[in-house]
């Protein structure tokens, strides 16, 4: 029954056999010998490269580095997907509301006619045609022009990134929160490979968990008219490209953290104390 | 040579990075892969320092099912004692350890499915949402306002990113009372499980599959993340962190005989308390019991006498499959007629 036997490796780099240091429940790794990143996924260490994106501008103050895993959405794969279920779906509407069309308004068999002759109800009666509320048959779509604004404005960015924090928080509802707001945001940033052997990436996801946390970022993001439609929701997925870990700037100030890149405000409450350090 | 020894520990030590201890007190046990060590990993951690060679050590989870087993803390003399002492406080002190003979007291390991971990979810639907109105109502004395309550369909959605915590027996020994146990709220030092600890200890086998154990799990979820009296027409969930294991965990089973027949006790094997007691009720005398129920018997038995006879026999054989052994007949009508008469003779 227990397949997925959970056992203890020596820690070591997978370039030069040196070993690595104790993380804790952080994922990411930094060899003391030969400097290289690692991360730890599904299948084992994985070299990485790790960037850290600087501030757009001067600022006084403690700047802390957050961790986050950056996706590139595919938006002419989203833009194919959206077309097909919306297709899919107005399509099942339309059979919903004929299938019922006919049933109110076909011939009642011999037996229907003679118990509804038997209620007192007449056969020109039984046969006219009922009033048909649309509205409650079709199945609930969003505003196909409310779709193309929203796929409009990811293609006029050029790229569109799905930001997803992979700092450590005991508030799990902040990942949801930073994430929705770093993807909003679509920061403008000059990021370089950050390979500083003094200061630890304090990364506690997964590139692969990453991956599978983009649907909820990216729904986030979409206004409540859309989230609200639930058969378009469960069919809507992302594409995206290979995960990239990026350490972005954010300005601590008592009790709130400004990100320097995205122009918001974020409780320090919402981050763990060992990435504010 | 020690000193050498915790010399290069220390500086080993001092190479890591200064963490939070994870929020969790629940560890497992594993053996350190370099010396043997047995060792204990908290809940969440991914890389561990060995305490005895100072090894840095690697926490690998594969994919698939894993399985945890508990140690019992308490001892057989302990469960043992529990059972007693919760037998003669239901009682009232009526049946004590010398009243009561115990048949056997068995440890069985338990299986439970558990979900643990981070769940990211996103759900849609109709939220119901009922107020109340008044309505003028035209009477032979006018109209009056009448309240009625009105029900309104909104449609809702809801992402929700949390941890969660669920469990469910994976096998029904319903008589066991397990149920009752909960393992969100106990922090437990968990080992491995591996298939060898089948031969050797006493173990229930899982009848709900992992796939349902997986459908009652998403259930739970839907319903802990949906407002209350929604209808969820669509949901996604994703599952991080320790995702669905399977955990056995000790419980002592007591059988006792009390009067002809076998009752059973379940105490945790892990704290010392009581899941669930069989005790014998004492029934009171009454008119009924007393004067009405034997009068009726006298009556059919006087009109029909092999009557007396079958329904003997029957409840003699009734009561020997019950217990799974053999009394003398004498014996066992004098039992009987204890327990129908609520006292001893």
């Amino acid at each position: 029954m227990s397949d997925g036997v959970i056992t203890v490796q020596r820690l070591q780099c997978g370039h030069c056999g040196g070993e690595l240091p104790v993380m804790g429940r952080y994922v990411t790794f930094q060899c003391r010998t030969c400097f290289r990143r690692c991360v730890l996924t599904d299948d084992g260490l994985a070299p990485i490269s790790v960037y850290r994106a600087s501030p757009p501008e001067e600022r006084e103050g403690k700047i802390v580095y957050l961790p986050f895993w950056v996706l590139t959405a595919d938006i002419d794969a989203l833009r194919k997907k959206v077309a097909s279920v919306m297709a899919g779906l107005a399509e099942i509407s339309q059979k919903i509301a004929t299938a019922k069309i006919e049933r109110e308004t076909s011939a009642p068999d011999w037996m229907t006619e003679l118990g509804m002759n038997m209620m007192g109800v007449s056969s020109e009666e039984a046969r006219r045609p009922a009033v048909i509320d649309h509205s409650s048959l079709t199945k609930r779509l969003p505003s196909r022009a409310e779709l193309e604004h929203i796929l409009g404005r990811m293609e006029s960015a050029g790229r569109w990134h799905i930001y997803i924090p992979a700092f450590w928080t005991a508030n799990t509802r902040a990942y949801l929160q930073i994430g929705k707001m770093m993807t909003r945001s679509q920061p403008v940033f000059h990021a370089e490979l950050f390979d500083d052997p003094d200061k630890p990436v304090m990364c506690a996801l997964g590139p692969q968990d990453a991956a599978r946390l983009v649907d909820y970022i990216f729904f986030a993001t979409l206004p409540g008219s859309i989230q609200t439609c639930p058969d378009f929701m469960k069919e809507l997925s992302l594409e995206t490209g290979k995960p990239v870990l990026i350490e972005f700037p954010f300005l601590e100030s008592p009790g709130s953290l400004e990100s320097l890149v995205g122009g918001f405000h974020i409780q320090s409450q919402m981050v763990g104390t060992d990435s504010l350090e | 040579m020690t000193e050498t020894l915790d010399k290069a520990r220390a500086e080993a030590a001092a190479q890591d990075v200064p963490h939070e201890a994870p929020a969790s007190a629940e560890t497992f046990g594993v053996s350190c892969s370099a010396c043997g060590g047995s060792l204990r990993v908290h809940e969440g951690e991914r890389s561990i320092r060995c305490e005895y060679c100072g090894a840095a050590l690697l926490v690998t989870r594969p994919r698939g099912v894993r399985g945890y087993i508990l140690d019992p803390s308490i001892s057989e003399g302990k469960a043992r004692l529990a059972a007693l002492k919760h037998l003669s406080e239901e009682t009232g002190g009526r049946i004590k350890a010398r009243h009561a003979s115990i048949i056997d007291l068995r440890m069985i390991n338990v299986p439970f499915w558990r979900m643990s971990g981070m769940m990211a979810g996103w759900m849609s639907g109709d939220e119901v949402i009922r107020y109340q109105i008044e309505v003028p109502v035209p009477g032979p004395e006018g109209t009056k306002m009448v309240k009625r309550t009105q029900e309104e369909k909104r449609p809702f959605s809801e992402l929700t990113f949390k941890r969660i915590e669920w469990s469910t027996p994976a096998c029904s020994l319903r008589d066991l009372g397990l149920q009752g146990i909960s393992l969100r709220t106990q922090m437990l030092q968990w080992n491995v499980f591996e298939h060898e600890m089948q031969d050797r200890l006493n173990i229930a086998l899982p009848l709900k599959t992992a796939a349902q154990a997986q459908s009652d799990g998403y259930s739970y979820m839907t319903t802990l993340a949906a407002p209350a009296g929604a209808l969820v027409k669509a949901s996604r969930f994703e599952l991080f962190g320790n995702r669905l294991s399977i955990y056995y965990y000790p419980v002592y089973v007591l059988r006792y005989r009390h009067a002809g027949r076998i009752y059973s006790i379940t105490i945790d094997g892990n704290n010392g308390s009581v899941i669930r007691g069989d005790v014998p009720t004492w029934r009171k005398i009454t008119a009924r019991s007393f004067f009405l129920v034997p009068a009726f018997a006298a009556i059919l038995a006087g009109i029909w006498w092999p009557l007396l006879i079958i329904a003997a026999a029957a409840t003699y054989i009734y009561d020997v499959a019950q217990s799974g052994t053999i009394l003398p007949p004498v014996r066992w009508a004098r039992e009987r007629l204890e327990r129908w008469f609520g006292g001893r003779l």
